[in-house]
């Protein structure tokens, strides 16, 4: 992880000799000119505000652009190609991992004004969306169709399928029904060159090489996704949900286990543990049963009897394995309510300290004791407090680590113990990102499961995407992400460094 | 000169006790606000969202900006609505930092000359009850005597500048008759046992703007059996003065209130403003627990109830004459967010004979209304104006009933101008309470 803390000395806004300052005003009058002079963020202050994502990292843009279509988006990166800076794509900024924090000064383009959904094709079952329409609205538009787009992730009412498609997000029940990748089909991107193309296409078999799939999750290292042809999912005839309560987390991790092994495929599968619960009592007032060490939440789908009979196996498991209460919804408000407190929880953590760092660790669900049992070891072991909520059933965890994120030591702690469980994760023979991608956050930590030859061949693939001549380098898009520090190339970063211009560096000084 | 007084600022927001860092914080950057925001959503910009405007608080506060008229211009842009109160995970009192902030920048904040005349006109104005009526009186025969027509069609309207064009607009039709609080004792209506003694918190707006629906609150009260005050000197609320950043002219407008509302020992105070109702029942805030006034402020906020809760709480009398209208409500941001009353309304509505009742979309959109924002913004409160006029017009409702003076204002005049431009058939504005007291037969 790169930190760059609240506090920190370095992060003291960097004063641009008065060439470069005629150069960032020439940049942003072109935009300008573009996308109209509401649309270009520029001033000092403002830019605040677009230093930071959803996770801890953060880092000053050079300026921000919100254009209105393609076309727009096409000519703000040819733009910025005679300037020679490299661009950052942004939605909502809700992203977990640093996705959207822009680094070595980027120029960045804001796609929340792409908030369009172009098609809805009821019969094949698909729909063209810009990339700022927000995950909720599409599936609020096609609720009276009776059908509904599956991820869901946590922030799902604020994050935009831009972001979705450029992290691969994953969400409660993506458990049954597969994570972003599975549910989108193709989309128009604009190139390094701003060359707008398409890769994939409304039908879903394609000849030649599946693109579409190297460029989901690529974290906007590739290009700028502008639309998207997403697969809609018909509203299951019937959904149960329940509650239930344990005091202690083996207790619960062992339910997990036993669910599945009985043959069933939960749409969703969550738990959360004693931390979590405390946070979230205040704002969203559960009342969990006093003494639970452990929530879970388990959500069937399908036809109305076998949901009938699949739940009262739940149950039954639930029960077995000591489960002091459990609680069943079955009309749609108390699903709602049931579940605002799991998708509420990260935030809610704002209630016990003012910074959490989510580590987005995956397990194979057999160890997931094991490695749950490690990480609260880690906790004691550094005197951190550490919440857990997450996908039980995928195994993916997110231990979240709570501190000051205004305290130096604490920042420091907090690091230490998230490259600690992602170690567990992977000795367990898991992965380092279940959905949040890899950013700044883990990018760090690529080596843990990567060789030096995987890395390369990963970056030979970005290069056959971005184009590069003498104005355009391979970290155009989204640059210094994803691959480690200092890696074979000898990339030495220099960010916080206030000599440091936006590629080009003496041309622009 | 400028650059010191900024400096200054900078400084004061810096802690030292007086911002409230504990709760600054508390917002750890999740983003879950920003799809509840009615300026986010309408520019899709961060600096306009709760987030943004958080973090550029906790920028002012870590002393890395200076409060430049651009920052400030951000916070200002705010509706002070808190539906991002009600997303947020965190249970981040946005309205409270928000009110902080404003309390800072007031004594501090760059005005012209203009500016500041005209602010202290406007507080003036709320503090004065007859000032209020005078005023009331000068737009009354703006509007009747045809001036307004004059300026209007013969296009001198042209003329102005764009801002004070559309404050023109917004100019709320005036009440035939004010209403003015007397202290008169208006007695149940029917010969039953007194249930209880009211005190109602007329408002100062709503005395020149609406005043029928502060009589159908008397009327309605008195037909449930309650012996209803509306205590003589009775002053603003303070929701207009404390969310422009003026705490100490609250302060003194709380303690006239308190004295006077409580004077005849009432059961409730009730107001039937959304607005004025949510700063009522936060009087407590406004004291610490060593001012003498703390002790009867919390009293004060804990029988205070608004109208449309109270009627449900009290089982109130069903109305037996029909309305044959389809009427939808429009939640004032106030009441749903602040209050949290959602159901009462509704309940009241739906107990109407003959009255079909339709919910309408996005319930939770702020009108653009706001106190002071659509004078002070009057350019994103008539977007907003605008949107929120053309999703009620969907829902073909005949009536839409609202509870906050401010929202019907600025309800009536979105629909004037969707009309002028769109011709077309719009609803009517009501209050809920107007409804019920037609429905029981206005009192006869």
């Amino acid at each position: 992880m790169i930190i760059i803390s609240l506090n920190s000395d370095k992060n003291k806004e960097k004063t641009y000799s008065w060439l470069v300052m005629l150069k960032i005003k020439s940049l942003v009058e072109e935009l300008a000119h573009v996308v109209g002079a509401d649309n270009v963020v520029w001033e000092k202050e403002d830019l605040i505000v677009y230093e930071y994502d959803g996770s801890i990292d953060r880092s000053l843009p050079l300026a921000v652009v919100l254009p209105g279509s393609a076309a727009e988006v096409s000519k703000c990166v040819k733009i910025s190609n005679k300037y020679n800076c490299s661009i950052v794509a942004r939605g909502a900024g809700t992203g977990l991992s640093g996705g959207a924090v822009p680094l070595k000064q980027s120029l960045v383009i804001c796609l929340t004004r792409l908030k369009r959904i172009i098609e809805v094709d009821e019969k094949n079952r698909l729909s063209v969306v810009e990339p700022g329409v927000v995950n909720i609205k599409l599936s609020d538009a096609i609720k009276d169709k009776g059908l509904f787009y599956a991820p869901d992730p946590s922030s799902q009412k604020a994050c935009t399928i831009g972001g979705n498609v450029s992290e691969n997000a994953g969400g409660p029940h993506c458990f049954s029904l597969g994570v972003t990748t599975n549910h989108v089909l193709g989309m128009e991107i604009v190139l390094s060159n701003g060359e707008i193309t398409w890769i994939g296409a409304k039908s879903r078999s394609y000849t030649g090489y599946d693109l579409r799939g190297a460029f989901i999750g690529s974290e906007g290292t590739f290009g700028i996704i502008t639309k998207i042809i997403v697969r809609l999912m018909k509203i299951p005839e019937s959904v149960s949900t329940i509650l239930a309560a344990f005091k202690s987390m083996d207790d619960a991790s062992n339910t997990v286990s036993e669910v599945i092994s009985a043959g069933m495929i939960p749409a969703a599968l969550e738990m959360m543990d004693r931390i979590t619960i405390e946070a979230c009592e205040p704002v969203y007032n559960p009342k969990y049963p006093k003494g639970s060490e452990a929530v879970l939440l388990i959500e069937i789908d399908g036809i109305t009897e076998s949901v009938k009979e699949e739940i009262d196996i739940v149950k039954k498991i639930c029960t077995q394995n000591n489960s002091i209460e459990i609680r069943q919804a079955n009309n749609e408000s108390d699903r709602v309510k049931l579940w605002e407190t799991r998708k509420g929880a990260i935030g809610a953590y704002g209630t016990i300290a003012p910074t959490y760092y989510l580590v987005d660790g995956v397990v194979p669900r057999t160890k997931l004791t094991e490695v749950l049992r490690e990480v609260k070891n880690i906790g004691r072991k550094l005197e951190v407090t550490i919440g857990n909520v997450f996908h039980a059933g995928d195994g993916n965890i997110h231990p979240a680590i709570l501190f000051d994120g205004r305290k130096k030591t604490e920042v420091n702690q907090a690091i230490r113990a998230g490259g600690e469980i992602l170690e567990v994760c992977v000795k367990a023979g898991g992965a380092l990102s279940g959905e949040h991608g890899i950013g700044t956050e883990k990018q760090d930590y690529m080596r843990l499961v990567f060789n030096e030859e995987d890395l390369r061949a990963m970056k030979k693939l970005r290069a056959a995407f971005v184009q590069t001549d003498k104005n355009v380098d391979v970290e155009k898009f989204n640059p210094y992400k994803i691959f480690p520090r200092g890696s074979n190339d000898d990339e030495i970063y220099k960010l916080n460094d206030p000599e440091f211009y936006p590629t080009g560096g003496e041309e622009w000084a | 000169m400028a650059e010191s007084i900024s400096k200054k600022t900078t400084k004061a927001f810096r802690g030292n006790g007086k911002f409230p860092e504990s709760e600054l914080y508390q917002c750890v950057n999740c983003g879950f606000c920003l799809e509840s925001c009615p300026t986010y959503i309408e520019t899709g910009l961060e600096t306009e969202s709760p987030r943004g405007r958080i973090s550029l608080m906790k920028a002012a506060n870590e002393g890395r900006i200076e409060l430049t008229d651009n920052v400030i211009s951000h916070w200002d842009m705010c509706l002070q609505c808190r539906a991002c109160e009600t997303a947020c995970p965190s249970g981040v009192k946005y309205g409270f930092l928000m009110e902080n902030t404003k309390l800072i920048l007031e004594t501090s904040r760059r005005k012209t000359f203009l500016k500041s005349l005209l602010w202290y006109l406007g507080i003036l104005i709320v503090n004065k009850r007859s000032l209020l009526y005078m005023l009331g009186n000068i737009i009354k025969f703006y509007q009747k005597s045809g001036i307004q027509l004059a300026i209007r069609t013969i296009g001198l309207k042209h003329l102005l500048p764009e801002k004070l064009k559309k404050i023109e607009q917004n100019i709320p039709t005036i009440s035939t008759n004010f209403f003015h609080p007397n202290s008169k004792t208006y007695m149940p209506s029917s010969n039953a046992e007194t249930k209880g003694k009211i005190s109602i918190l007329a408002g100062c707006v709503m005395c020149i703007t609406d005043s029928q629906a502060i009589e159908s609150t008397i009327r309605v009260l008195t037909r449930n059996g309650y012996e209803v005050q509306v205590p003589k000197d009775q002053q603003c609320c303070g929701a207009l003065q404390m969310h422009s950043g003026y705490k100490n002219t609250t302060v003194e407008l709380a303690k006239k209130n308190i004295d006077v509302l409580m004077s005849n020992n009432p059961d409730f105070i009730v107001s039937c403003s959304a607005g004025c109702g949510a700063q009522l029942k936060t009087y407590d805030h406004l004291f610490e627990e060593k001012d003498d006034y703390y002790e009867k402020s919390v009293i004060f906020s804990n029988i205070t109830k608004d109208i449309h809760e109270l009627l449900v709480e009290i089982d109130f009398k069903k109305p037996v004459i029909a309305i044959d209208s389809t009427v939808t409500y429009q939640d004032p941001c106030h009441m749903v967010n602040v209050q949290k009353i959602y159901d009462s309304p509704r309940k009241i509505l739906k107990s109407i004979p003959g009255l079909n009742f339709v919910e309408t979309t996005q319930r939770d959109m702020c009108c653009g209304a706001a106190g002071t924002y659509s004078i002070t913004q009057p350019i994103m409160s008539e977007i907003l104006g605008n949107k929120k006029a053309k999703v009620l017009i969907k829902t073909k409702s005949h009536i839409i009933a609202t509870s906050n003076p401010g929202c019907a204002i600025q309800l009536r005049s979105s629909f004037e101008r969707l009309k002028t431009s769109e011709t077309q058939n719009v609803p009517e504005v009501n209050y809920v309470i107007e409804l019920l007291d037609r429905a029981y037969g206005n009192g006869e």
